[in-house]
């Protein structure tokens, strides 16, 4: 079995493959019994060349030998088997064996009308080097995909679209009857990863309850009322409703009035029915709703810490 | 499998030339950049101008090293102008291209443009000097016989494969995406746009 490749032993191993290749392909023919040695060489050692033509030269049996003098005729066509796996270890053997047999590559071109050595080289490259160089690359990198994990993502945020803490929160108003419910919808909101204010955790003993109602509103993104049977428009909760239609004013797209109807027989306070409201069945429902109309999103999704 | 093609050159003396060349991505479909200022590497989605600009280049260069005619891209697509990731260096896309892919359009360039035209430039000459040229009074007579033997082309070069490596970076400011070295999140403002960002 393969041993595992890390990240940076892949891109290392694909580098040192593309640069012997190259080098044979390009560089000037004086140099070329040098590159084809250093090629060959890749072929034999190189981690992810060898996931390629390992199995396949297990797997295939091609006579090299046979096909070079054949081709080694003068005038013979250049005969490849159909089935590319064999035509690709035919290549690499042939290759191989130019390396190993330096008048290899002169034989090949005389037997193919080129009689000097600024001819036998390029056409042994085109002819037999570059297929295989090409087709090789390709099982070469379809190896690197399989042997590197997806990449991971990130997010690159506007600065005109990440807001401050302190405008994030996440107004729950409600009548004190109703605070099971809410409470509910708190702790799913904080599950979540937003920052709901409530006015009972929020608040020190001795706070003053209109400025800290006032503070906690102008603090959110948003200011949600739960209208149930225990619902008045009065006192706290009109005040409430005020302080929610200021922000909304100065705010503008940056605040939202979500209004969640537990009891559709239950009128909706007037100053409200401009903004969102809805009718809801359950919680699972009225949370769905709620995280709908908020004007912030969370961020992309990441393993908890206590599992990595 | 047939014997590969030697020569796939279109004429060399049509007033355009079409070329067509393959330039791998990476498995999510990125292609390798560096920056010209700092030299480090980042991948971006490619479009085929940045690469008719970048061979334009080339084919200027190689025209002028091999004394033949320069040829001009025939490209309606403007320059896009990109910015690093790393530096924040803004430069026009085709000029933000690794030594890798510049090798590859020289190479390229050359087997496909500039020695078709020099071989033809020589056989054209061969045939003139060939045909010899008669003197009139005061002038010496000279024929020389010049045979112009064709060398073969260099193999075309090959482009990638380019591994997948790196973190993707989602701009939401212009809905863009980049790949930038693991590890680096000091991207201050968008590649594409210029808009002041941070990672998260």
């Amino acid at each position: 079995m393969a041993t595992e490749l890390s990240k940076d032993e892949v891109v290392d191993a694909l580098r040192v493959f593309k640069t012997r290749r190259d080098n044979l392909l390009h560089e000037d023919e004086s140099t070329f019994d040098h590159h084809l040695e250093r090629f060959v060489e890749a072929c034999r050692t190189n981690p992810l060349v060898r996931r390629v033509l390992a199995p396949l030269e297990a797997k295939v049996d091609v006579d090299a030998d046979a096909w070079l003098q054949a081709a080694g005729e003068r005038g013979a066509k250049l005969s490849f088997p159909a089935e590319s796996d064999q035509e690709l270890v035919l290549r690499y053997r042939v290759i191989a064996k130019a390396a190993e047999d330096e008048n290899l590559v002169r034989r090949f071109g005389f037997g193919r009308g080129a009689h000097k050595m600024s001819e036998w080289v390029p056409l042994f490259l085109s002819l037999i080097v570059r297929p295989f160089a090409e087709d090789l690359s390709h099982r070469v990198g379809e190896a690197a995909n399989m042997a590197t994990p997806e990449a991971r993502a990130v997010q690159a945020v506007p600065y005109s679209r990440i807001p401050s803490p302190k405008e994030v929160r996440i107004f729950l108003s409600h009548k004190s009857e109703d605070k099971p419910l809410v409470l509910r919808y708190y702790d799913a909101l904080k599950v979540a990863g937003f920052d709901p204010w409530l006015d009972k955790p929020e608040m020190p003993a001795g706070s003053n309850l209109e400025r800290a109602v006032l503070r906690g509103i102008e603090e959110s993104c948003a200011a949600v009322f739960f209208v149930t049977e225990n619902f008045k428009d009065e006192r706290y909760l009109a005040a409430e409703i005020d302080y929610a239609i200021m922000q909304k004013r100065e705010k503008g797209e940056k605040f939202a009035i979500i209004t969640l109807r537990y009891a559709n027989t239950v009128p909706i306070p007037r100053l409200l029915t401009p903004y969102i409201f809805t009718d809801v069945a359950n919680d699972l429902e009225g949370f769905n709703e709620l995280v709908r109309a908020l004007p912030i999103e969370l961020g992309p999704v990441r393993w908890k810490a206590r599992v990595v | 499998m047939a014997e590969d093609d030697q020569d796939e050159n279109q004429d060399p003396t049509d007033e355009q030339i079409r070329f067509s060349l393959t330039i791998s991505l990476d498995r999510d479909s990125y292609f390798r950049r560096a920056c010209p200022s700092c030299g480090l590497e980042f991948k971006t989605e490619s479009t085929p101008a940045d690469f008719a600009w970048a061979l334009e280049l080339q084919l200027r260069r190689v025209s002028d090293e091999m004394g033949v005619d320069p040829a001009s891209v025939v490209e309606e697509a403007p320059k896009a102008a990109l910015r690093c990731p790393y530096c924040q260096h803004a430069a026009e896309s085709s000029d933000m291209h690794t030594a890798e892919t510049v090798a590859f359009l020289r190479r390229f360039a050359m087997r496909e443009y500039a020695l078709p035209k020099l071989h033809k430039m020589l056989a054209d000459f061969a045939e003139s000097m060939g045909r010899g040229r008669s003197g009139g009074g005061g002038f010496i007579s000279v024929s020389i016989s010049v045979k112009h033997e064709r060398s073969p082309l260099p193999p075309r070069p090959i482009y990638g494969p380019d591994a997948p490596d790196m973190v993707t970076v989602h701009f939401l400011c212009c809905d863009k995406k980049i790949k930038v070295a693991e590890g680096w999140t000091d991207i201050g403002s968008c590649t594409y746009c210029g808009t002041q960002v941070s990672v998260v």
